[in-house]
C-alpha cells in the first residue's frame, strides 16, 4: 500500500505541475489556436447581458449558440460586429474591439421595444407632474388649487388627495415648491386672493399632514432647506442672513449665520459658504464649528460667480457648489468645472460620479480615486461630455445602475447608453406633444408622464422588470 | 535521546526557542488569511491566480485522499469477517499455520486480498527473526480515565471488554479516577469494580490525587499515575512488561468483540512490537443517532481522516483511544502530565526518545465512542467547538518537537523534515483551507476594481472554481456513501428514511468546516501564539434516551 501510495503521489504531483500553469494561463486568456504561429494566442472575451434577457447574439453575422446573458470567450484580439436581436425589440448593434486578456463588458444593454406602449395608471385630468426628488412620490397637479393635487406613490400605485376638499387650504393655489432630497415632505408656497401661505406638507398615505408655517417666514426667503429626515429645524436665507426656525417649539433664530453666500445640509451638519469665500461646517445647533476653507486664492478661484451657492455633499471627500447662475465648483481640483449654465446635478448611487446638465449639454464628472491615476501630473476628477446636441434639456436621470441616462429635451425623451470608450449611443424613447415634466423611477424602471394637458397619468417601461432583480 | 517532552520548566535558550516555535503556526495561519484578504484587495489579479492554483491543489489532494479512503475502508470491511483469535493461535504455531494458509485457495477476491495481506505480515515476522511471545503470555492493560462520567457512560465500555473474544481473564482493567470527582462518580466506580471483579484478571480503581506539583489538570496526568500504579501491580504479579499491551481509552470507548484479539495479533506480528503504538479506526457510533446532523458529519469526518492516515503508516500519529507496548510506555516515562493532547504527544515522546525508531501500526479494527451531544442544539454546538479546539491544541506538540529535532543528532534530517513539515502543514491547512475555499476565494471578485472586472481572469476564475467544486462533489458523494456504511443499524421507525436524512446532512459541510473546524483550530493556534495556554475541558458525555430526553 505504501509503495502504491508513493506512485499515486508522484503521479498526482506531476499532473498538478502540468495542469496548474496551463489552467492559470487559460484563465488569463491564453488559448491554443492551431494555425497561428506559435500555436498559443492571447484572447479576450465579450460579456453581454440585456434587459430583457434571452436575446439572440450574432458575431460578424453568425449566430452564437447561447442567448443573453452570455460570455463569448476565446476571441482573438480584433474588432467584431456584435448584433443582438429579440422579437419585438429594436436591434442592438455595436462594433466591439476585443483586446488580449481583456473583457469587453456590455452587461447593461437595454433593448428598446419596437413599438412603445404606455399604460394609463391614473385617470385624473392633470396639468403637471412634480417629483419629490429621491423618493417614489410624485404630485399630480389638477390645476385648481391644492384640492386638485393628488399624491401618487409609483412603487405601490397608491393615489390620494394632497388636501381634503374640506381643508381650509384646499382652495389655495400653489406658487412654488421647496423640496429636499430623499424626503417625502415639502414646503409649498401658495396663495389665495391676496393671502400667501407657507405650508409644510408631510405626505402620508391617505392622510397628509399640512402645517401652516407662514408665521416663521418673514418676507420671502431666497433659499429654504431642512435636514433630510430631521424636521426640527428649517433654515431660510433672507438677504445673506441665515435664519433657523424650530418648528416644534415655534422658536426663531434670525441672523443665525450672517454674510452667507452658500449653504447646504448634510446629515446633522450645516455647511456655510461666507461672503469672503471661507467655508465653515457646524452642527445644526451651531456647535463644533470648523473652518474647511480659509484660502482666499482657492476661494476666489472656486467661487467667482456672484449669487447664492447651493452646497451638496457628495461624500466625505467631495463637496459640490452650484450657483444661481449655474457655475459648478467642487473642493477637488481644478475646483471650477463649469462657469455658468448648469441647471442641475445628480449623484449616482455610489456617490462617486455626478451628472450635470445645461440646456444643451449633459456631462459626467467622475470623482472616484481611479480618475486621478498614479501619474506624475494629477489629472483630477474626469469630466466627460456625453451629449452636446441638446436644445432645452431640463431633466436628466441615472438609469439602470448608472449605465444609461434618461433625459428630456423639450417634449422629447431620449435614452443614452454610456460607453466607457466614449461611444455613447442615443436612442429615442418617445415624443410628447407638450414639454412637461416627467418622472423616472429606478425602483420600477418606468417613466411616468402626462402626455396631454389635463390628461391622465401614464407609465412606460424603460428597464424591463425582470432584469431589475426587484422583488 | 533523553529529552524532557514538556513545555514547562524551561529556561534560557530552550524557553526562547519554545516561544518562537509556539508563535510560528498561529502567525503563519493569520498571515495566510490576512495576507490573502489584503492581496485580494490590492492585487486581485495575483490573488485570483493563487486561488486557482490553490483550488486545483485542493482538488488533487481531495481526490487523492478519497482514493485512499475507499481503499482503506475496503480493507476495514474485508477484515470484518476475520477470526482474529484463530490468527493469534496461528502465530503461536506459525510453521504449521503458514502451511495451512498456503493450501488455502479462496474464490472471492476480497478473501484473497485479506489472505495475501495476512501472509505478508507473517512473512515479515519470520524474516525479522524476532520471535513473538506466546499469545498465552500476553496480557492486556486497559486504562480508563474517569473524571465526571456516570456509570451509564463507562459501563458499556467495560462490558464490551469483558465480552470480547480475547480471554477476559488476561485483561487488567484500571479505572483511573480523579480524586476531585464527585461522590456519585466515585460510588459508581466502586460499584463497577464490584460488578466486574470476577470477569477480568483484575479490575482496579486508582485514584489520582489532585494538585500534584508539575501536573496540569489533564487526562495525561491521570493516566500516567494509573500506569505507574499498574507497573507496580504487574511487577508484583511477575508479569513482564514486554508481554503487556497497554490501551488508553476514553471513558466512553466501546470496543468491538474482536478488538483485543486483533490487537494481540498485530502486536505479535509486528517485529518491533516494543517500539510501536497500535492505532484502531475510531468511530462515534455509541449515540450517533441521537446526535444532531452537524455532529454526525464532523465525527464521521474524523473517522475518515484516520482511515486515510492508516494507509500511510510512515507518517501516522496516534489519536484518541489507542494501544501501545507497555514496556515502551514505561521506558519513555508515560504520558506527559502537563499536556492536553496526550494522545498524540505520547507518540512524539516515544519518537524522540527512540531517535525516530518508533512506529505506529494501523489496525483495521474499530472502536466506538460517543458523539458530542448536549441537551440543546446550541449547547451541542458549543461543546463540539470546544472539543475541536482541544483536538487542535495538538499544535502544542510542534514547538516541543522542533526543539527536540534541533537537539537530536541521531534522527536523520530527512525524517525530521518530513515529520516537522507534515505536522506544521497539517495544522496550517486545518485553519486556512476552509477560509480560502469558502470565503477568501471569492474576495477578488467582490473587491474587483474596474480594471480587474474588465479582464478575462475576472470571468474565468469563478467558472474554473465552479468546475473544480463540481469535480470535488464526486468526493463528497463517495464520502456520503461510505459514511452510510459506517453507521450502525438504526432501530425504530423508518430506518431507511433516517439514513437518507443523514446523507442530506452532509450539505452542512460549508458551515461546519468553517465554524466547527477551522475557527476552533485558529482559536487554539492563536492562544498558543499569544501564550494563553488552555486548561483541560472534559467533553461533556451524556446519552439521550430514545425519546430525546
Amino acid at each position: 500500500m505504501q509503495f502504491f501510495r508513493k506512485i499515486v503521489f508522484y503521479v498526482c504531483t506531476a499532473i498538478y505541475l502540468v495542469v496548474c500553469p496551463v489552467l492559470i494561463l487559460y484563465a488569463v486568456g491564453y488559448f491554443y489556436e492551431p494555425g497561428v504561429a506559435g500555436g498559443v494566442v492571447k484572447t479576450g472575451l465579450i460579456s453581454l447581458a440585456t434587459a430583457p434577457s434571452g436575446a439572440g447574439v450574432y458575431i460578424n453575422g453568425k449566430q452564437y449558440a447561447k442567448k443573453t446573458p452570455t460570455l463569448i470567450r476565446e476571441l482573438l484580439p480584433k474588432s467584431y460586429d456584435v448584433t443582438i436581436r429579440l422579437p419585438g425589440y429594436d436591434e442592438w448593434r455595436k462594433t466591439v474591439r476585443v483586446r488580449e486578456e481583456k473583457a469587453a463588458v456590455f452587461d447593461k444593454v437595454i433593448l428598446m421595444p419596437s413599438k412603445r406602449s404606455e399604460k394609463e395608471i391614473s385617470s385624473g385630468g392633470y396639468r403637471d407632474l412634480i417629483e419629490l426628488p429621491g423618493t417614489e412620490i410624485i404630485l399630480l397637479d389638477g390645476g385648481a388649487g391644492l384640492g386638485s393635487i393628488n399624491v401618487y406613490n409609483v412603487s405601490n400605485g397608491k393615489e390620494w388627495p394632497l388636501a381634503d376638499p374640506k381643508s381650509p387650504f384646499a382652495r389655495y393655489a400653489p406658487i412654488s415648491l421647496v423640496t429636499t432630497d430623499n424626503d417625502d415632505s415639502f414646503i409649498l408656497l401658495s396663495s389665495l386672493e391676496s393671502e400667501t401661505k407657507y405650508l409644510w406638507i408631510e405626505t402620508q398615505t391617505d392622510d397628509n399632514v399640512i402645517t401652516d408655517i407662514t408665521p416663521y417666514f418673514k418676507g420671502s426667503p431666497s433659499y429654504v432647506e431642512w435636514a433630510q429626515g430631521d424636521k426640527r429645524y428649517i433654515f431660510s436665507l433672507h438677504n445673506e442672513t441665515l435664519t433657523r426656525t424650530d418648528v416644534e417649539n415655534a422658536a426663531e433664530y434670525p441672523e443665525y449665520v450672517k454674510d452667507v453666500k452658500g449653504c447646504g445640509l448634510f446629515g446633522s451638519e450645516i455647511y456655510v459658504l461666507k461672503k469672503d469665500n471661507t467655508l465653515e461646517k457646524m452642527n445644526l445647533d451651531k456647535s463644533n464649528l470648523s473652518v474647511i476653507l480659509d484660502d482666499p486664492q482657492v476661494g476666489d478661484l472656486a467661487f467667482k460667480s456672484a449669487g447664492f451657492y447651493k452646497i451638496e455633499i457628495l461624500s466625505a471627500e467631495t463637496i459640490l457648489f452650484l450657483s444661481d447662475s449655474g457655475a459648478l465648483s467642487a473642493n477637488r481640483l481644478p475646483y471650477k468645472f463649469a462657469d455658468k449654465g448648469v441647471l442641475g446635478i445628480k449623484p449616482d448611487d455610489g456617490k462617486k460620479k455626478i451628472l450635470f446638465w445645461t440646456t444643451d449639454k449633459i456631462g459626467i464628472i467622475d470623482f472616484s480615486a481611479e480618475a486621478t491615476g498614479n501619474v506624475e501630473f494629477e489629472k483630477g476628477p474626469s469630466l466627460t461630455w456625453v451629449y452636446t446636441a441638446g436644445k432645452k434639456i431640463s431633466q436628466v436621470y441615472w438609469v439602470y445602475d448608472g449605465s444609461h441616462l434618461l433625459f428630456r429635451d423639450g417634449g422629447d425623451i431620449f435614452l443614452i447608453s454610456l460607453d466607457p470608450e466614449g461611444d455613447h449611443a442615443v436612442q429615442d424613447v418617445l415624443k410628447m406633444k407638450d414639454a412637461r415634466d416627467v418622472f423616472y423611477s429606478e425602483n420600477t424602471g418606468k417613466l411616468y408622464l402626462i402626455p396631454v394637458d389635463k390628461g391622465p397619468l401614464f407609465e412606460t417601461g424603460i428597464v424591463p422588470e425582470k432584469e431589475e432583480g426587484r422583488g | 535521546m533523553e529529552f524532557k517532552f514538556s513545555s514547562s520548566g524551561l529556561t534560557g535558550q530552550d524557553k526562547t526557542l519554545q516561544r518562537f516555535f509556539e508563535i510560528i503556526p498561529g502567525l503563519t495561519s493569520w498571515c495566510v488569511i490576512i495576507g490573502m484578504i489584503i492581496l485580494s484587495f490590492c492585487k486581485p489579479i495575483i490573488a485570483a491566480m493563487i486561488i486557482i492554483a490553490f483550488d486545483l491543489y485542493w482538488l488533487m489532494r481531495l481526490l487523492y485522499m478519497t482514493l485512499f479512503l475507499v481503499l482503506s475502508y475496503s480493507r476495514l470491511s474485508m477484515e470484518k469477517k476475520t477470526d482474529w483469535m484463530e490468527r493469534v493461535r496461528g502465530v503461536d504455531n506459525i510453521d504449521e499455520y503458514r502451511q495451512m494458509l498456503d493450501e488455502k485457495k479462496p474464490d472471492r477476491l476480497k478473501e484473497r486480498i485479506v489472505l495475501d495481506s495476512h501472509i505478508k505480515e507473517l512473512d515479515r515476522l519470520e524474516k525479522s527473526h524476532k520471535k513473538p511471545p506466546s499469545s498465552k503470555d500476553i496480557y492486556q492493560l486497559v486504562i480508563i480515565p474517569v473524571a465526571k462520567e456516570t456509570r451509564e457512560i463507562v459501563e458499556p465500555g467495560i462490558k464490551s471488554i469483558a465480552e470480547g473474544t480475547f480471554p477476559a481473564e488476561r485483561i487488567l482493567v484500571v479505572i483511573a479516577l480523579e480524586a476531585r470527582a464527585k461522590e456519585e462518580v466515585k460510588a459508581a466506580t466502586r460499584s463497577l469494580v464490584e460488578s466486574y471483579k470476577n470477569r477480568f484478571f483484575d479490575i482496579l480503581e486508582v485514584r489520582h490525587p489532585d494538585g500534584i506539583a508539575g501536573e496540569a489538570r489533564a487526562k495525561g496526568a491521570n493516566t500516567s499515575y494509573a500506569a505507574r500504579k499498574s507497573a507496580e501491580y504487574l511487577k508484583e504479579k511477575n508479569i513482564p512488561y514486554e508481554n503487556v499491551i497497554a490501551s488508553c481509552f476514553d471513558s466512553d470507548t466501546v470496543v468491538e468483540p474482536d478488538y483485543f484479539a486483533g490487537l494481540t495479533y498485530y502486536y505479535l506480528t509486528f517485529p518491533d512490537r516494543e517500539r510501536a503504538s497500535f492505532q484502531p479506526v475510531p468511530v462515534y457510533n455509541n449515540n450517533i443517532w441521537e446526535a444532531p446532523g452537524i455532529t454526525r458529519v464532523l465525527e464521521t469526518g474524523s473517522s475518515f481522516f484516520q482511515l486515510i492516515e492508516a494507509t500511510n503508516p510512515d507518517k501516522l500519529v496516534t489519536f484518541s483511544s489507542h494501544s501501545m507496548s507497555f514496556k515502551a510506555l514505561v521506558e519513555i516515562g508515560y504520558w506527559p502530565v502537563d499536556m492536553i493532547s496526550d494522545d498524540s504527544a505520547i507518540f512524539w515522546k516515544a519518537f524522540v526518545h527512540y531517535d525516530s525508531d518508533y512506529h505506529v501500526v494501523p489496525m483495521y479494527l474499530t472502536l466506538s465512542m460517543d458523539a458530542v451531544v448536549a441537551e440543546s442544539w446550541w449547547q451541542t454546538v458549543v461543546n463540539v467547538y470546544k472539543q475541536r479546539r482541544r483536538w487542535a491544541w495538538g499544535v502544542e506538540n510542534f514547538p516541543i518537537l522542533m526543539r527536540a529535532f534541533l537537539k537530536s543528532k541521531k534522527i536523520p534530517l530527512y525524517r525530521k523534515a518530513k515529520h516537522a513539515f507534515k505536522l506544521f502543514e497539517g495544522h496550517i491547512a486545518w485553519t486556512t483551507w476552509a477560509f480560502l475555499l469558502s470565503v477568501i476565494g471569492w474576495l477578488p471578485a467582490i473587491f474587483a476594481t474596474r480594471e480587474f472586472s474588465h479582464t478575462v481572469l475576472y470571468y474565468s476564475a469563478p467558472r474554473i472554481a465552479g468546475t473544480i467544486f463540481h469535480l470535488a462533489s464526486l468526493s463528497m458523494i463517495v464520502s456520503i456513501i461510505l459514511s452510510l456504511f459506517l453507521l450502525p443499524a438504526r432501530s425504530g421507525k423508518n430506518p431507511i428514511l433516517k439514513r437518507v436524512g443523514y446523507a442530506f446532512q452532509w450539505l452542512l459541510i460549508p458551515f461546519t468546516i468553517i465554524f466547527l473546524s477551522a475557527i476552533p483550530a485558529l482559536d487554539a493556534q492563536t492562544r498558543l501564539m499569544l501564550g494563553k495556554y488552555m486548561t483541560f475541558w472534559v467533553t461533556d458525555k451524556s446519552r439521550l434516551r430514545e425519546n430525546g430526553k
